[in-house]
């Protein structure tokens, strides 16, 4: 249905005042990402493409849910200092090194690494006192779309298994 | 209809002027905590930085997008400029938005500028914008050194078309942001796409025009609107930061305002006039990083976020669930509404977050956001969605706020089962213009400005583009229906000049803007109501293909150095300049166009001002004409500046009028040059000022400053300024000559003293204005008049003592001894002085 379609597309544009992002489900974004990643962010650096100056993070794989792997992995964020002069967009994440992530990534012809949806395609896992690992996401509830196991008003937390399940299985549908 | 006024004693009290540096609106804001309380102050361009007070956009052509098939790099940057002029047209802003060219490389100059980029994006993200450079705080601003509007770069995957009513309407968004605006519940350009109600007829909301004007206020702003100012807390006193405050007048205009941490709101230009106020909460944001309603959070000293608050119920002002029951706030021009104050009731989370709406042009097309409802009807459909929407359909009632408009009980829309179907039945007389909806749920409402705009005519439909040579080779006949005399005609992102409509066939004619040889354009007919025949078919069903032939090209080869006003000359071949339309631009915020002058459609000549910034070497110079963009490689150069440490160095627009200080001129007047090394040390008496070819009389000349009159045969028009310092000649200066720019100096009394409060003009008594400016009227005593407080009287005598000096004698009447001073001006042929404010004194009693 045409009409349907149309108007579920304009209900899921959202701008920010730095951004204009499309709302995405853990499914979408699995199903939009080369690649899902978990691991640890290491060192940054800035760099110019283009008119823009992006960090890049190192990122050390620890586990790869979907994609192939990347060797050297930089994830590019917009914004960073460089030159001397610091640039700086609102709603961007940012990744803490040494803190641990699961990172939606999409790599674009250019070669360069980035995260769906920024801020929706960044999790950050918290290890639990008694072992166990929850990840959450600062967008909350679009995301997690009723799955999640606590709706505060800013963050969202679910196992960490959860997620992995759901990645797995949006990847497994358009395999089939 | 029971409504209680409020009369606000501070209000009475103070009538507060309104201070420059508050922040009503929401912009980039960073608090400063001081004895009198938290000081807001925002992110916004210098206007001390500026040249014009003009911020230049610069379209980066480094990677250009890729584009659908019916789509061109061209019809973008038209777009592009047309987004700017909506912000660059906000009267009562001074700052100024300018199409600075397009640039193929990364963007230089150290000047404030802004940039439209095309990136690589991720999934899920279709643009991003705002001030990304900032320099050093200052005490009442933090100056945007540079703000970027990213864009995808595969616009056939992202984006959409760039002719398309949406990519106009993000950009205006994105650049609103640029500009230091952040996001508002008001419905207007810089709300969130999902309850935007803002179309390319009505770009803006009132909203925006007083958001941009708090930031770069202009006199007749503070002059012409009002503020309310007053708090949000909880019950227990605590403030409610980031509550959404806003002001809704009977005409429908909703002005906004977020609270300050200390729960202070104050809500800005405000026409003079009654409001109904209501606070609000902000939906949550959905990227991390940012506060409610995806705004930047605020900042304090020392750069740390100080989060929003949590929900609480919606009211309205006076402990109020519905808008009948409210407290009036009247506000007066140039003054500030005070205590202002709500309490509010903490809640979890907010009754709705947001609601999208949508109508249904006809014609069997999808829905459209906005939602347009056409009064001739009887009834209407709209259809919403939004965050918990459908659950609470069965306990939710909605109202129309200040207009007679009855919405049936809400119901799921039956074709499509998570939307929500809102069956409006307008009353004949509802009015046009928004329609605001409260949705009513058991224990909350929840306020949508601009859910819909109430019109009186069906979506407009275009049949066939068919040439007309009734008016000329070039006009064409657009047929179609509901049409109307102000309906507009739009070829990708320009306008077309509508030359008439045919009330009879209701067809229009219009003149296609310029665009390049053989280039296909879409044709989009906008009503002024907003809707466009874009809402049936979004790519469009007409195009109109230009006619084929050579390519245009332009030629110009120019230099100058660093800190200088240049004029630089732009000849076309196959061009078809034209004026108001050519832009000139350069791939430097240091080097920026003043003013284009389309000599003939072959050439231009540009008034450009280079900074003393401004890095050596060569530069592309892009013009932008109608549709067509041409860019030509490192066509000007700049000089070092050791090249011309001899050479005069004029400053535009420094010639001036030496009475008026304006920059009205006429043959004959006495006038100020300014600039640098116009007299080098020891050789003043060689100085020369040509114009027009023809040599001016100087009455003094210094390094800096030369006083001159414009010889008396210079033919009004624009004419070229030369100066020679004894040395060197400058470059061109294109100077506007009128016909007559009067000016008065000052007033002399019947004895020959000087007018003033120990000497003032006795009524009845003859007296003589020392004026310059008469231009080609000088010696004609039709054409000058004298005007005392307005009264037109003809001067007794015009003489002229001295060169580009007159002396206008006339009788002051008796009559005006009654008055404490005059005010004295001066018309000749039809333009008027400036004004002398002069103390008079009644003449002497006649002997009994």
């Amino acid at each position: 249905m045409r009409f349907v379609r149309y108007i579920l597309v304009l209900a899921a544009c959202t701008l920010l005042s730095a951004a204009t992002l499309e709302r995405l489900t853990v499914e979408e974004m699995a199903q939009q990402s080369t690649s899902v990643v978990r691991g640890q962010v290491g060192e940054a650096r800035s760099a110019r493409f283009g008119a823009l100056v992006y960090t890049l993070h190192r990122f050390e794989v620890q586990e790869q849910w979907t994609g192939s792997l990347i060797a050297g992995l930089e994830v590019a964020i917009p914004g960073g200092t460089y030159e001397g002069l610091t640039y700086r967009f609102g709603g961007t994440p940012e990744l803490k090194p040494g803190d641990e992530y699961v990172l939606f990534l999409w790599t674009g012809p250019s070669g360069r690494t980035q995260i769906v949806g920024l801020s929706q395609g960044v999790f950050q896992v918290v290890r639990q006192a008694e072992g166990t690992a929850v990840i959450r996401n600062p967008v909350g509830d679009t995301v997690f779309a009723g799955d999640s196991d606590e709706k505060a008003e800013r963050t969202v937390r679910m196992p960490l298994e959860r997620l992995a399940a759901r990645v797995h299985a949006a990847v497994a549908e358009i395999d089939d | 209809m029971r409504r209680s006024r409020i009369i606000f004693l501070a209000a009475a009290a103070a009538m507060l002027s309104i201070a420059t540096s508050a922040s009503g609106y929401y912009h980039f804001l960073h608090f400063q905590q001081t004895e009198d309380g938290l000081r807001a102050i925002p992110e916004r361009f210098d206007r001390d930085a500026l040249v014009d007070d003009t911020v230049y956009f610069y379209v980066s052509a480094e990677q250009r997008p890729r584009m659908q098939e019916n789509d061109s790099f061209n019809g973008l940057v038209s777009q592009v400029r047309q987004a700017l002029a909506t912000w660059d047209a906000v009267p009562t802003s001074h700052l100024r938005v300018g199409f600075g060219g397009v640039v193929d490389g990364p963007l230089q100059g150290l000047a404030p500028a802004a940039e439209i980029v095309f990136a690589e994006l991720p999934p899920g993200v279709l643009g991003m914008g705002g001030p990304t450079l900032r320099g050093e705080p200052g005490e009442e601003f933090v100056p945007i050194q540079r703000s970027q509007v990213i864009v995808p770069d595969n616009l056939a995957v992202q984006g959409g078309t760039t002719f398309s009513e949406g990519f106009y309407n993000t950009l205006v968004h994105e650049i609103g942001h640029a500009l230091g605006l952040q996001h508002s519940l008001a419905g207007s350009a810089m709300s969130m796409e999902a309850t935007r109600s803002t179309t390319r007829a009505r770009p803006l909301g009132p909203d925006d025009v007083a958001g941009l004007s708090a930031l770069y206020p202009t006199d007749e702003f503070q002059a012409l609107t009002g503020a309310i100012e007053g708090t949000v807390l909880y019950g227990d006193g605590t403030p409610v930061v980031m509550a959404s405050v806003a002001a809704v007048n009977l005409g429908g205009r909703v002005v906004t305002a977020l609270t300050a941490p200390d729960g202070v709101y104050r809500i800005e230009g405000l026409l003079p006039g009654d409001y109904t106020l209501y606070a609000q909460p902000v939906p949550r944001t959905t990227s991390a990083g940012l506060g409610h309603g995806n705004n930047r959070l605020p900042v304090d000293e020392e750069g740390s976020e100080i989060p929003a608050s949590g929900a609480f119920r919606t009211v309205f002002l006076g402990d109020a669930d519905r808008p009948e029951a409210a407290r009036f706030v009247p506000v007066v021009a140039a003054s500030v509404v005070a205590d202002a104050d709500f309490r509010v009731e903490r809640r979890e989370n907010p009754a709705l977050l947001s609601v999208t709406t949508y109508s249904f042009p006809g014609y069997g097309a999808p829905g459209v956001h906005p939602a347009f409802l056409n009064i001739s009807d009887s009834a209407g459909l709209l259809v919403a969605t939004g965050p918990d929407l459908v659950p609470k359909v069965g306990e939710m009632q909605l109202t129309a706020l200040f207009r007679d408009v009855t919405i049936r009980t809400p119901h799921l829309y039956e074709p499509a089962p998570s939307f929500v179907q809102l069956d409006v039945e307008p009353a004949p007389f509802a009015g046009l213009g928004p329609l605001h909806l409260m949705f009513r749920l058991p224990d909350d409402i929840h306020i949508l400005p601009g859910a819909a705009r109430l019109t009186d005519r069906a979506t407009p439909i275009i049949y066939w583009l068919t040439p007309d040579f009734s008016v000329g080779t070039s006009a064409w006949r657009v047929a179609g229906q509901q049409f109307g005399p102000s309906s507009q005609v739009y070829f990708d992102g320009l306008p077309g000049r509508v030359l008439a409509f045919d009330s009879i066939t209701g067809e229009l004619v219009v003149e296609p803007p310029v665009g390049p040889a053989g280039h296909q354009a879409v044709v989009t007919v906008y009503n002024p109501d907003g809707q466009s025949s874009a809402f049936v078919l979004p790519d469009g069903n007409v195009i109109f293909t230009y006619p084929e032939g050579p390519a245009a090209s332009v030629f110009s080869d120019s230099e100058a150095s660093p800190n200088t006003d240049q004029v630089v000359g732009i000849s076309g071949l196959f061009t078809q300049f034209v004026a108001g339309e050519a832009v000139v631009g350069f791939g430097s915020s240091d080097i920026v166009t003043r003013k284009v002058r389309v000599l003939d459609e072959f050439n231009l000549r540009a008034v450009v001002s280079v900074g003393a910034d401004a890095v050596p070497g060569r530069y592309d110079i892009s013009v932008s004409n109608g549709l067509e963009t041409i860019v030509l490689s490192e066509a000007f150069q700049v000089r070092s500046g050791g090249d011309d440490e001899r050479k005069p160095a004029l400053t535009y627009g420094g010639l001036i009028n030496a009475a008026t200080n304006t920059h009205g001129v006429a043959p004959g007047i006495l006038a100020s040059l300014y600039g640098l090394r116009l007299a080098l040390p020891g050789l003043e008496s060689e100085v020369r000022v040509t114009i027009a070819g023809l040599q001016a009389r100087l009455a003094s000349v210094s390094e800096h400053q030369i006083n001159l009159q414009i010889p008396d045969d210079v033919e009004p028009g624009l004419v070229e300024l030369r100066v020679f310092n004894g040395e060197v000649e400058s470059e061109i200066m294109l100077v506007l000559i009128d016909h007559a720019a009067p000016g008065l100096f000052g007033a002399l009394g019947s004895t020959g003293e000087v007018a003033g409060p120990a000497t003032p003009l006795q009524a009845g008594a003859e007296f003589t204005l020392i004026a310059t400016g008469f231009g080609v009227a000088a010696g004609d005593p039709l054409d000058e008049d004298v005007l005392v407080n307005g009264f037109r009287l003809k001067p007794t005598m015009v003489t002229s003592p001295a060169p580009g000096v007159q002396e206008v004698r006339l009788t002051l009447p008796e009559a005006f001894g009654a008055a404490a001073s005059v005010r004295l001006e001066l018309l000749v042929a039809g333009r008027l002085s400036n004004a002398l404010d002069v103390p008079v004194t009644p003449g002497p009693t006649p002997l009994q």
